[in-house]
């Protein structure tokens, strides 16, 4: 080579050295299922994305078929995790079973076992829940203390068991470190334990707690829902009224207390609320004794002026009542007069399109009663029109179809929760339906069906290009040494370090030479065991494709079969709702067209002086 | 793999299907909560055999597509907090590219920590290969309007008779300093 041409590759080296892309490092080592190892990285990944089926099988198939008690602990967690958020708890149990027996973390330990109950409990198994959270109760580590009480509460509440549940919840002394809600479900306990007293005031503090968020809005208005409609029941409108007044005038409970406060005008006044010393509330928690709170209350009296305006209502006299009861029945239209300009659809405001014309009629407004009644009955049947619809809605079987297209491709599995209603004429109906964990969970196990059906099909695709790729003829032959550099690379070798030297052997005697003694002739060997085939036949990749190939159909029929039937099951859930609901507004129109009827036939016999 | 008694799983679950009571037309709530009940325990007995069947399946298409002597995976991490990931370009040599387009929830569940992404898996032959890989994101906090940040690279790597696991960190040595693209090689210890 010449000088020249020598240096020039030499430059031509260090440019190309300087301009070459990073060059990787050696290569890092990583124990297979330990958090450093990719594939379980990957699964953290899908499991993050809510593709806890993908990750489940990352995880699996990584571990190539290895007992997961065998694999490290970081494997076995992800592996319940996944397992459970995909609404496997049987098999995430045997696992966090098995990492009990060795020296978890206790908190991590017990955190998802708390989990795990919280799926019981979620899926309807409470005995199931129950005995999970009393397993625990012994080891329970203190930061759990309070969750551990608000999900056995819940439990013993879902069997009915109230008195357990308020006595547990007031077991420990840690009332003040237990959560609205949980303080929310012991008020709720108690009074159903038969402790009015104490479970009303537990509500009161709730009802009248501080709120920064949504939920706890929410919260606070349910709270006084609650003692609200718990006091007009006991016929104490006089104590029920302040706690309607302190719920929002918009928000998801504010259409019942408009309801309630109008009816707790008219309900007997009744004895004052007692309070049971349950801790004491200073001014300061009281988010009611300030003024900046005043404008998201309703207040009767404080509402637009123009409300009897707006909803037609011409001034009239009182000839029947008294002047107490004339003030009481002004004052109960004053919140229905505003909550029959809201959604015609919903209950309340059904019922107090009823509840105006019969405090019009009882105030001597006879006339403008008459003409209430009718528009009522106009409204209500268009709200029965609507439920038909539905109702031929959700018997063809559209309903489940319109909840769960949206997101159709989502492994979301029991983390998945339907958050808002698409807009179909059955979906407003069953709103409360779609609370309830027993619709919520079929909806979740219909879903869950139809994504691994998706995924059965599309294995039938994946196998035939498997078999097809592993039986073309096209693949290159294989190269010996590769195969065997392949073979040698992961080998155990017995004796490292051992090395193996050739010699020349000086005492060996020339073929023939030997004149001594010859040894004993040597066993005869038996015949090697090798058979033509292994045990069970061969198990290739072709052979397990063409099994795998098989279970597709029935699994086809399996989940088809299923999923029918889910959908079937929430159909009658949804029917039977809507049925109830049907009923009711059947109810308030016999009302209407009976108290119609009546005022016509007073009329007709001159009964009505207005 | 442990060999899954197919017929015996979907036989049970047949049998769980037809032991379930005829649709009636008016349950009762007790009915229809026990019908629930039962049927959730056949879901659960499905979702067992999918997972089973899946798997066998994954580990056949890994073995026969991606033998383990020429299989080449490619993770990414995110390893700035608040880059949200558009678009990941892949290719090996001279090979397609590979490109990922990101919903707003990949891109998040990308940033925890630890947490990697395949973005590649295909077949190389040993020696040396070049890998390169762009992006384009945009960070979480960043106004309106604003241009999107990305960046690409280009490395060399060497592929044995084993399976090559590659990790593409987009990292930045400090919170002022410019994101940048590195690249690590793992290898199972067994």
């Amino acid at each position: 080579m010449s000088r020249l041409n020598r240096s020039t590759r030499l430059a031509a080296f260090c440019l190309g050295a300087a301009l070459a892309p990073a060059s990787a490092l050696a290569a890092e080592s990583f124990v297979p299922g330990t958090a450093s190892d990719p594939q379980v990285r990957n699964a953290m990944f899908l499991d993050a994305d809510g593709r806890y089926f993908s990750a489940l099988i990352e995880l699996l198939s990584g571990s190539r078929g290895k007992d997961p008690a065998r694999m490290p602990s970081e494997f076995q967690w992800r592996l319940a995790e996944s397992y459970l958020s995909f609404g496997m708890r049987d098999e995430a149990e045997a696992i966090y079973r098995n990492l009990a027996s060795g020296s978890p973390d206790s908190l991590v330990l017990n955190r998802a076992r708390l989990r795990l109950a919280e799926f019981d409990y979620q899926r309807g198994y409470t005995s199931e829940a129950r005995a999970t959270l009393l397993r625990m109760r012994e080891k329970l580590p203190k930061p759990l203390t309070e969750d551990w009480q608000d999900l056995y509460a819940r439990v013993l509440m879902a069997d009915g068991r109230y008195g357990e549940a308020a006595q547990m919840l007031s077991a420990e002394d840690n009332a003040r470190k237990l959560s609205e809600y949980t303080r929310y479900n012991l008020g709720i306990a108690l009074i159903n334990d038969g402790r009015a007293q104490q479970g009303t005031t537990i509500l009161d503090k709730v009802g009248r707690m501080r709120a920064e968020t949504s939920e706890d809005l929410a919260l606070r208005d349910r709270a006084n829902l609650t003692l609200g409609y718990y006091f007009l029941q006991n016929k104490q409108g006089g104590t029920a009224k302040p706690f309607f007044s302190r719920i929002r005038v918009e928000g998801p409970f504010s259409n019942r207390a408009l309801l309630g406060l109008g009816w707790a005008e008219l309900a007997p006044t009744g004895a004052r609320m007692q309070r049971a010393e349950v801790g004491k509330q200073t001014e300061e928690e009281n988010p009611f004794s300030n003024f900046s709170t005043l404008g998201v209350l309703l207040r009767p009296g404080f509402l637009e002026d123009d409300v009897f305006k707006r909803a037609g209502l011409r001034s009239f006299r009182l000839s029947k009542a008294q002047k107490e009861e004339e003030d009481a029945l002004r004052k109960a239209l004053v919140p229905w007069v505003e909550l029959i300009s809201r959604d015609p659809m919903d209950p309340a405001v059904q019922e107090a399109w009823l509840a105006i014309p019969f405090t019009l009629d009882r105030l001597g407004a006879h006339t403008q009663a008459l003409k209430f009644y009718e528009r009522a009955i106009e409204e209500l049947e268009k709200g029965r029109k609507r439920m038909d619809v539905a109702m031929d809605s959700i018997k063809g079987g559209r309903m489940v179809e319109t909840i769960v297209r949206r997101d159709v491709d989502s492994e979301a599995g029991w983390e998945w929760k339907l958050k808002d209603l698409p807009d179909a004429p059955e979906t407003y109906f069953l709103q409360s339906l779609l609370a309830e964990h027993r619709f919520q969970e079929t909806l979740k196990n219909y879903r869950d069906m139809r994504m691994l059906a998706r995924n059965v099909d599309a294995w039938r695709g994946r196998l035939d290009a498997t078999e097809s790729a592993w039986t073309s003829t096209e693949r290159e032959p294989a190269v010996i040494p590769d195969l065997i550099a392949r073979a040698r690379q992961d080998q155990d070798r017995s004796f490292p370090g051992l090395k193996i030297q050739l010699r020349t052997e000086q005492r060996l005697s020339a073929p023939g030479a030997y004149t001594g003694a010859l040894p004993k002739a040597p066993l005869p060997l038996a015949p090697l065991a090798v058979s033509s085939t292994p045990q069970g036949g061969f198990n290739g990749p072709y052979e397990r494709t063409q099994v795998l190939k098989k279970r597709v159909a029935n699994l086809r029929d399996v989940s088809s079969q299923l999923s029918e039937q889910q959908s079937q099951l929430l159909t009658e859930i949804a029917v039977k709702e809507l049925q109830g609901q049907q009923r009711q507004i059947e109810k308030y129109l016999v009302e209407a067209r009976f108290a119609l009827a009546r005022l016509y036939d007073r009329a007709q016999k001159g009964e009505l002086n207005e | 793999m442990p060999s899954i008694n197919c017929r015996k799983a979907v036989g049970l679950l047949l049998v769980a299907l037809s032991a379930s009571a005829p649709l009636a037309q008016a349950a009762s709530s007790e009915e229809l909560e026990e019908r629930a009940l039962k049927l959730d325990q056949s879901v659960q007995a499905f979702k067992k055999e999918a997972l089973a069947f899946g798997t066998e399946a994954q580990v056949i298409e890994d073995d026969v597509l991606y033998p383990a002597h020429s299989r080449l995976s490619v993770y990414l991490s995110i390893k700035v907090p608040g880059l949200l990931l558009k678009d990941v370009s892949v290719s090996v040599d001279n090979g397609a590219p590979q490109t990922f387009s990101y919903t707003d929830r990949d891109a998040k569940a990308l940033l925890a920590d630890k947490h990697v992404q395949r973005v590649m898996r295909a077949n190389v032959a040993p020696g040396a290969h070049r890998l390169r890989i762009s992006y384009s994101g945009q960070m979480a906090d960043a106004k309106e309007g604003a241009a999107p940040v990305g960046d690409s690279y280009e490395a060399v790597f060497d592929k044995d008779q084993r399976p090559t696991d590659l990790e593409i960190s987009i990292a930045r040595r400090n919170r002022l300093s410019k994101a940048g693209i590195s690249m690590k090689q793992w290898r199972s210890s067994k």
